[in-house]
């Protein structure tokens, strides 16, 4: 048999178990969470032969949770520094994470891997954002009591520590202000 | 997992490649548990398709995956994955060139200086059926202009390479000249020669490449130059001429002609009497 021949059969061997192998049906990340605040990561796979062997939550490239069902203690905790897990609220490919920093920002992976001899893996991204929302609303500043006809009004507005930083707008009389006076 | 570190692996086609992995564990108290190897970042290890070209090398360092027989195919990125007992997984990734095999550059160096490094021909044979092998046959031709005696011995090699995986290839030649004499003197006739006289003439030649043998070497040709009745006997030391003088002769009376065409010429100085 030709090598392109083989290529070609190898390459079919390998969508046909693809086809039957063990793969990810739903990852559900919040996009938005606040700092500090909670959020439930899951993760849903099916297997029409393979045998689940390992499911892992990533966060970036840190593993921070293990769920294999064959082992004495299924559920593993690799305590990462970006957030806590709470073991309590997680099972099989669900977790729940609270005191989320800023720095869990980014790619959160679940990997599914079948038990051996394929090994078939599988593995689906989602992305989540930490908000840190400002202490109050923005501050108006720069105002005088009184004006004159004719007087050049300037105005400062600010929004505090938050993340990312606001978008801030000025309206005057409930109406956009105009571009060229800001 | 994505964002890992990327090694970057070179091999060349039908050779080895090494994808490393170190599979020690973080802590001493910890063990790898699982080691796996994926082309790309998920589906199926490669342990399946690569089959008995594959083996993992867990006792030299750097620890990973060694494959053989490599084939442009296997180019691309790889991914290994280690499970640990009690730590996170750890994903290296690796990407491996193949490199194949390219027409050579064929070059000409003298010592360290480059002569010439343009191909003047390529010739493509076809190999096997299905192998894929094809013959090249890449020439360089050297010229070299105007050969002086500086170039006596010379070497001049030939470099052949491909990649920058192996070693060149070389191949070297002398140069062997024959050059003529740089100089020719006629010994024993110095000053004024007198008519009557016996005197002992040698032809001597310098700087020639081979080395004048006589006889036979180099041709020595004594002939006369003007009218004069003179006698020629040969010895051992080289020929003896006795001449009479002849009226107001002056100027060259002998010349001595090399093969080379190379010629010096003894005066006559006829004694004032």
């Amino acid at each position: 048999m030709g090598r392109r021949c083989r290529a070609w059969v190898l390459a079919a061997t390998l969508l046909i178990q693809g086809a039957v192998g063990i793969r990810i049906t739903r990852v559900s990340v919040p996009p938005l969470v606040k700092a500090g605040g909670e959020a439930e990561l899951a993760c849903e796979w099916e297997s029409e032969s393979d045998q689940m062997y390992s499911v892992k939550w990533y966060q970036g490239s840190h593993e921070f949770y293990r769920y294999t069902p064959t082992a004495s203690r299924p559920i593993q905790i690799f305590d990462p520094t970006t957030l806590d897990v709470e073991s309590g609220g997680s099972w099989a490919g669900t977790v729940r994470v609270a005191n989320v920093t800023a720095a869990a920002e980014g790619p959160f992976h679940c990997e599914v891997s079948a038990e051996g001899p394929t090994f078939h893996t599988a593995s689906e991204m989602a992305n989540m954002k930490v908000v840190d929302l400002p202490e109050g609303g923005p501050e108006v500043t720069g105002a005088r009591q009184q004006y004159q006809v004719g007087d050049m009004v300037e105005l400062t507005c600010t929004s505090r520590r938050s993340r990312p930083a606001a978008s801030l707008s000025f309206t005057i009389n409930s109406m956009p202000a105009a571009p060229d006076w800001l | 997992m994505l964002e890992g570190p990327l090694q970057e692996v070179w091999a060349l086609e039908g050779g080895r490649a090494h994808l490393p992995c170190n599979i020690t564990a973080p802590t001493p108290e910890d063990t790898p548990i699982l080691v796996l190897f994926y082309n790309g970042v998920t589906g199926t290890p490669v342990y399946r398709s690569l089959g008995t070209r594959a083996h993992f090398d867990a006792t030299s360092l750097p620890q990973g995956l060694v494959v053989d027989d490599l084939s442009m195919a296997d180019e691309g990125q790889y991914r290994c994955r280690v499970d640990f007992k009690a730590s996170p997984t750890r994903n290296l990734r690796v990407a491996l060139t193949v490199v194949g095999s390219p027409a050579p550059r064929v070059t000409w160096w003298d010592e360290g200086t480059l002569l010439d490094n343009v191909v003047e021909a390529g010739v493509e044979r076809g190999g096997g059926e299905g192998r894929g092998v094809t013959t090249r046959v890449i020439t360089n031709t050297l010229t070299l202009p105007r050969l002086s005696r500086q170039h006596l011995y010379r070497v001049l090699t030939c470099q052949a390479a491909n990649s920058n995986l192996t070693l060149p290839v070389a191949a070297t030649v002398t140069l062997d000249l024959t050059f003529p004499p740089l100089e020719v003197k006629i010994l024993g006739g110095r000053g004024a020669l007198s008519a009557g006289n016996r005197y002992s003439l040698v032809c001597e030649a310098g700087g020639s490449r081979p080395r004048p043998r006589s006889p036979g070497g180099l041709t020595e040709r004594w002939s006369r130059t003007r009218k004069t009745r003179f006698f020629r006997r040969a010895t051992s030391a080289g020929p003896q001429f006795t001449w009479r003088h002849t009226e107001g002769s002056t100027g060259p009376l002998l010349r001595a002609e090399l093969k080379m065409l190379y010629w010096m010429v003894l005066y006559l100085k006829t004694p004032r009497n």
